[in-house]
């Protein structure tokens, strides 16, 4: 039973929304423009169109809560890009996560998840904010529970998996349904990928030339995600006696301290506020940050530093940011097959 | 028997220009089987001992990218070019080989290698790093159009793209604003690309008149009318002058700066010594 549909989630359909060629007669399948074709990070060998729908309604089903009054969609919500609106997002009875929200679009082309990595598989990911006391509350044995109480869940089950519910199979659901999960498309997409030459104003192709040159910004925030899926200390967070080790509470490493993963800028725009802490509201706060480059911070990255940009130039980057929105689609199993495999 | 012909290349660039296609009279095609018994032997060479090679100033990464990397820019030994592109202008393209090329660019010590490829339409390119960081190879058609934009994290990662369109393909890497290849791919067999003798060597050449492009990143493009003999290597000896064609974006402030005049601004060839 679903209790909420995102109604940002665009439900793709058999007919192909991005089919055709791309940019000089090179095939492209039926997935958003601007997402690289190749070997992919997510796992699920097994992904199929009905584990798709069934991770779906489980996203959204509110009974995934101990209090049944969140579902995964409460903090990943469609209207915000799959993020919130909140610096961190509040759990049932009024408890808290950590850190801000990440978004779960495109992560199928990401490496680990969460902020600190800690997840090294979508389904991981999914099983994290389920049984955190603080966010979903839930013991696995209630998460069956909830599940087995819905005949038309237990058939699905049946149906996909060949077995009654349980907690690895609700993950790997859940984790189809993210994996399936993509955004691109976006007028920044339609110039670099499409041809476009009028799809970027000039201010925003400024911006795209200053986000590869001058203000360094793909030095992490690279590729057809803007992210090298690694981890870097900015000091975001660090300057008013925050001390959250990041990357350090999984790795064990001293100079893992403070290290975060570079998030994606697709849809950055919906994303606010900014920053694994949420700590900046605006976009215009994360640029004047990187311009003077960063916070102290014990691990600071070496590639932080001032950048000297001018206003004009902080304002071209800003459109440039903006640019990147485009809509998130569900794409059908045999399109991420394609992705994988494609050249 | 051999011909080695010198090329005023200012007045032959000129003559090229408005010089039509010229292919065997009969032929409806640039080739026959039966035809195919001649080759070009091209000799690339510029006109006066090439400078020194910039040098690259790494601004990231520099623990891995190493501060004393020189850029490849023109890479030429007793004024012999090697990279240039060397390809019969063709009339009509051909379908892919059954059996696509495989080409390999490899990133290592943050620079691409090769430099410069040639290759087929449908070619394959296996992408991969040596490096243990994050490089982004991105290729673009015509300088303007994304072909692949590839984040390979570490060696571990290897990354098959098809060259479907024919045509010169850069490959950058929008994180290390130095690392530059080129992959030039045809929808026929006739070219070839110089080796470190400046020579490039093109075989089932038929007999005639043909239009022959050289092509260097730096030097810039030279078009020329070379007419094949039958049955002999024909050898052409093509000096290029020392000039600068890129655009400023590919003049990055990670190199440091050339001494050699931007194009249009060449004093001309130097006399041979």
């Amino acid at each position: 039973m679903l209790n909420y549909m995102g109604s940002v989630i665009t439900l793709w359909v058999a007919g192909a929304a991005f089919a055709g060629s791309g940019e000089g007669g090179i095939p492209r399948g039926n997935w958003p423009l601007g997402i690289e074709s190749g070997p992919t990070y997510g796992d699920s060998d097994d992904l199929t169109d009905e584990a798709i729908a069934l991770g779906r309604s489980l996203f959204f089903d509110v009974r995934l809560s101990r209090d049944s009054s969140l579902s995964c969609a409460s903090c990943h919500r469609p209207q915000f890009a799959l993020s919130d609106s909140t610096p961190i997002s509040p759990g049932i009875m009024g408890g808290t996560g950590i850190r801000n929200t990440p978004t779960i679009v495109n992560r199928i082309l990401g490496r680990t998840q969460f902020w600190d990595g800690r997840a090294a598989s979508l389904e991981l990911q999914a099983l994290g904010p389920l049984f955190n006391a603080s966010e979903m509350g839930m013991t696995r044995e209630l998460l069956i529970e909830r599940i087995s109480q819905d005949p038309d869940y237990v058939r699905q089950f049946g149906t996909i998996y060949g077995s009654r519910p349980s907690v690895e199979l609700a993950a790997k659901a859940l984790a189809s349904f993210e994996a399936s999960l993509l955004s691109g498309d976006s007028p920044f997409d339609r110039f670099e990928w499409g041809g476009d030459v009028l799809a970027l104003s000039e201010a925003a192709q400024r911006g795209l030339r200053l986000f590869r040159g001058k203000a360094r910004c793909s030095t992490c925030h690279v590729g057809t995600n803007f992210t090298d899926e690694r981890f870097h200390a900015t000091g975001a967070g660090q300057d008013e006696g925050k001390k959250d080790p990041g990357r350090m509470s999984v790795t064990g490493d001293e100079r893992d301290f403070g290290k975060f993963k570079t998030p994606t800028l697709r849809n950055v725009a919906l994303s606010a506020p900014y920053m694994h802490d949420g700590s900046m509201r605006t976009l215009e706060e994360v640029v004047d940050f990187y311009d003077r480059g960063g916070n102290e911070s014990r691990h600071l990255d070496l590639e932080m530093r001032p950048l000297l940009l001018t206003a004009e130039e902080r304002k071209d980057i800003k459109q440039f940011l903006l640019s990147l929105s485009g809509a998130v689609v569900s794409v059908p199993a045999s399109e991420i097959v394609r992705i994988r495999k494609s050249d | 028997m051999t011909m080695t012909i010198m090329l005023e290349l200012l007045i032959m660039s000129q003559l090229a220009v408005s010089t039509p296609h010229w292919r065997p009279a009969g032929d409806t095609c640039a080739h026959r089987p039966e035809d195919q018994v001649a080759s070009i032997h091209c000799l690339v060479q510029l006109d006066r001992e090439a400078p020194p090679l910039p040098r690259i100033l790494p601004d990231k990464d520099v623990t891995t990218c190493s501060s004393s990397l020189l850029d490849p820019i023109l890479i030429a030994r007793e004024r012999s070019i090697q990279n240039a592109v060397v390809w019969i202008e063709s009339i009509e393209a051909l379908p892919p080989p059954v059996e696509p090329m495989k080409l390999d660019l490899l990133v290592r010590g943050c620079l691409f290698e090769p430099r410069v490829q040639v290759g087929r339409t449908g070619a394959v390119l296996t992408l991969h790093s040596e490096d243990p960081l994050t490089h982004n190879p991105h290729a673009w058609l015509d300088d303007s159009t994304t072909i692949f934009n590839i984040t390979i994290l570490d060696p571990s990662l290897s990354f098959k793209k098809k060259l479907r369109k024919a045509g010169i393909y850069r490959v950058d890497c929008d994180t290390h604003s130095w690392m530059r290849a080129y992959v030039a791919v045809f929808d026929h067999p006739w070219f070839g690309k110089t080796d470190s003798t400046g020579l490039a060597i093109i075989n089932g050449v038929s007999a005639g008149n043909h239009v022959v492009h050289v092509w260097h990143e730096v030097l810039g493009e030279e078009i020329l009318n070379v007419s094949v003999e039958q049955n002999t290597a024909n050898h052409i000896t093509v000096i290029l002058p020392l000039r600068d064609v890129r655009s400023e974006k590919l003049r990055p402030a990670t190199v440091a700066s050339w001494p050699v005049l931007p194009a249009g601004e060449s004093k001309g060839p130097e006399k041979p010594k």
